[in-house]
């Protein structure tokens, strides 16, 4: 007898993937089918039952966080040795993020399989941790600290030959930092120069890191059109510094 | 008072050059990067809509540290 299977949601998402959630006897099935070449094809077939079991009741949602945990802890150790930062416990990050995933299990879309998706969360709270841990003891003066100074001679460097052109960018550097960044935008700039991420200096500025990306790259959009506007491409620029 | 070293400026020079238009935020990114992260394992191009992602990463240190992070963490679970 063909199990039964009865189609109940169905949507295309951004990346051009459709999903369709079916139903077999009492299980969540998802198919994703990935359009590749203007063909769709069924490229995984993913029996992914974690949401079901994790709202389930005891012994079955105590033994899929069981799962869970072992398969992130595995990711987890993996994420760790190629990440440098401060010291954190594997297993601290795993159970911090066990209590997200079980908290926003509503938010999972489906979009990727749902191992990725917890994984994604259980690397963002591990890198942020180490982030925070490694920064823990950087001041507020130093991130305040928005001076973007420097003498274009002296940025040559000891071993820098007298490069005109160099100089001259070096100059015009400086006058756009002076005149045409915010004062908010040197501060996040000179914090990223000092190798400070962009998710610590959020969270010690009261601010967050969507806000700080932005100001940071506006920054970057603003030089670089301050540039062009004299006439200096990137290429200009990248030839002259390499 | 302090003053940019040789290697900051060179530094920011790389980040002038760079600079490239970015239409997402990193909670944008965020929420797609498992599916871009399954394309790339996959060795699949992705799609229009994802390259915005990858536009962002080549942005955003933060992104990009945690999205090499979550690569290694899924080459992990693939061995």
């Amino acid at each position: 007898m063909q199990p039964l299977l009865c189609v109940f949601f169905y949507r295309e998402s951004l990346s051009g993937c459709l999903s369709v959630a079916t139903t077999e006897a009492s299980a969540c099935v998802w198919l994703r089918m990935t359009k590749i070449k203007g063909e769709v094809s069924v490229a995984t077939v993913e029996q992914d039952r974690w949401i079901e079991r994790l709202r389930a009741d005891d012994h079955v949602r105590d033994k899929a966080i069981g799962e869970l945990r072992e398969i992130l802890l595995r990711g987890v150790k993996a994420a760790f040795r190629s990440h440098s930062g401060g010291k954190i416990s594997a297993e601290d990050v795993v159970q911090d993020t066990l209590i997200k995933i079980l908290e926003s299990l509503g938010s999972f879309q489906g979009r990727s399989k749902f191992t990725t998706w917890a994984m994604t969360i259980a690397v963002r709270t591990a890198i942020g941790q180490m982030r925070r841990q490694r920064f823990k003891d950087v001041s507020m003066s130093d991130l305040l600290d928005n001076n973007m100074l420097f003498e274009p001679m002296s940025a040559l460097g000891e071993n820098g030959q007298v490069n005109s052109e160099k100089i001259s960018i070096l100059k015009m550097l400086r006058k756009f930092i002076d005149e045409n960044l915010t004062e908010k935008q040197r501060g996040a700039m000179h914090s990223l120069l000092n190798g400070i991420p962009v998710e610590v200096y959020a969270e010690k500025t009261g601010s967050n890191r969507n806000a700080v990306y932005k100001l940071v790259h506006d920054a970057r959009v603003k030089l670089r059109r301050s540039f062009e506007e004299v006439g200096y491409t990137a290429e200009d620029i990248d030839s002259v510094f390499v | 008072m302090t003053v940019l070293s040789v290697e900051q400026i060179h530094t920011l020079m790389g980040l002038v050059v760079t600079t490239e238009p970015d239409q997402i935020t990193c909670d944008d990114c965020f929420g797609q990067i498992g599916e871009f992260a399954e394309y790339t394992l996959a060795k699949h191009d992705p799609s229009e809509s994802m390259r915005v992602i990858r536009r962002h990463l080549e942005q955003c240190p933060c992104c990009k540290a945690e999205y090499r992070g979550l690569l290694d963490a899924l080459y992990e679970l693939q061995a």
